[in-house]
């Protein structure tokens, strides 16, 4: 009578662990599957970010290291298929400058579905300011130093949010 | 015995996971070395043209809050220093420095021109 008991007691106990085991097994499968989702989200995220990132970056270099193409594209602004805002290397072109309103800036840097605000200080003052950028959403922020035609350092900043 | 080993196994594990995640998340924030030294290479064309690298403070002034730059401006073959600049409210110097060169006529003289650019810290 007393061995039938033991044996029944080991059982359960047998039972138990069994339990235990398969609560820890599929506890750690859910923490596994969904790591890797967090991880695949942040990735995912990260892609598009970076590439809107390096976009931004190369449409700023385009602004302040060349001319745009045509090199006259002030003079029709339709005419633009890459825009440039400067006469010689970061130094500002008022002319450029003031036709880049005229053109469909945001699409010509390739960030067409972005907000896209391009904005020149000197001096802590504002001096020129296009287009619209949501800062609460910003995506990135781009900052070149530029000259102005008087001699004057300048800070062009390209922002891009929404999307 | 086990339940303590267990809980510090599980602590670990947990511990493991916030840090890979923070450290993920982190990569994004901080600014690759290559837009550094694009936008170094944008301060140096600016001191450039207008002949500023004896008196950068005014472009210093232009570039992001958050970046700190040292100019050191040394003769055509680099071997000695003639001047070092350092924007103002930024240390010396920084471990993690990206470096930009130029060389460039100054004042009738070939020159060798140093810009370190780093992210400033809190």
């Amino acid at each position: 009578m007393r061995s039938q008991k033991n044996r029944m007691e080991g059982w359960l106990k047998g039972q138990t662990y069994m339990v235990e085991m398969l609560a820890v097994i599929i506890a750690a499968m859910i923490i596994i599957v969904a790591s890797i989702s967090v991880f695949t989200s942040i990735n995912n995220y990260r892609s598009v970010s970076d590439k809107t990132v390096n976009t931004a970056q190369d449409a700023a270099n385009a602004l302040i290291l060349t001319r745009g193409f045509p090199v006259d594209w002030d003079q029709n602004a339709s005419s633009a298929t890459v825009v440039g805002i400067v006469s010689r290397r970061n130094v500002i072109d008022p002319a450029k400058l003031a036709a880049l309103n005229l053109t469909n800036f945001s699409t010509l840097m390739g960030l067409g579905r972005f907000n896209v605000s391009i904005t020149i200080t000197s001096g802590g003052e504002t001096v020129y300011q296009v287009g619209s950028a949501n800062s609460s959403t910003t995506m990135t922020l781009v900052q070149r130093t530029c000259v102005l035609t008087n001699g004057s350092p300048c800070r062009l900043s390209l922002q891009v949010s929404g999307g | 015995m086990v339940a303590l080993i267990d809980a510090m196994l599980a602590l670990f594990v947990v511990v493991s996971f916030t840090a890979m995640v923070t450290s993920t998340l982190q990569q994004k924030l901080t600014s690759p070395p290559i837009e550094m030294q694009r936008q170094g290479m944008s301060v140096l064309t600016s001191l450039e043209y207008l002949n500023q690298f004896y008196s950068p403070t005014a472009v210093f002034a232009e570039t992001s809050g958050s970046l700190c730059m040292r100019e050191e401006v040394y003769n055509g073959t680099s071997s000695a220093l003639d001047a070092t600049f350092v924007k103002s409210g930024c240390p010396e110097s920084n471990s993690n420095e990206v470096v930009v060169w130029r060389t460039s006529v100054i004042g009738g003289q070939f020159k060798s021109v140093k810009l370190a650019i780093w992210l400033k810290t809190q």
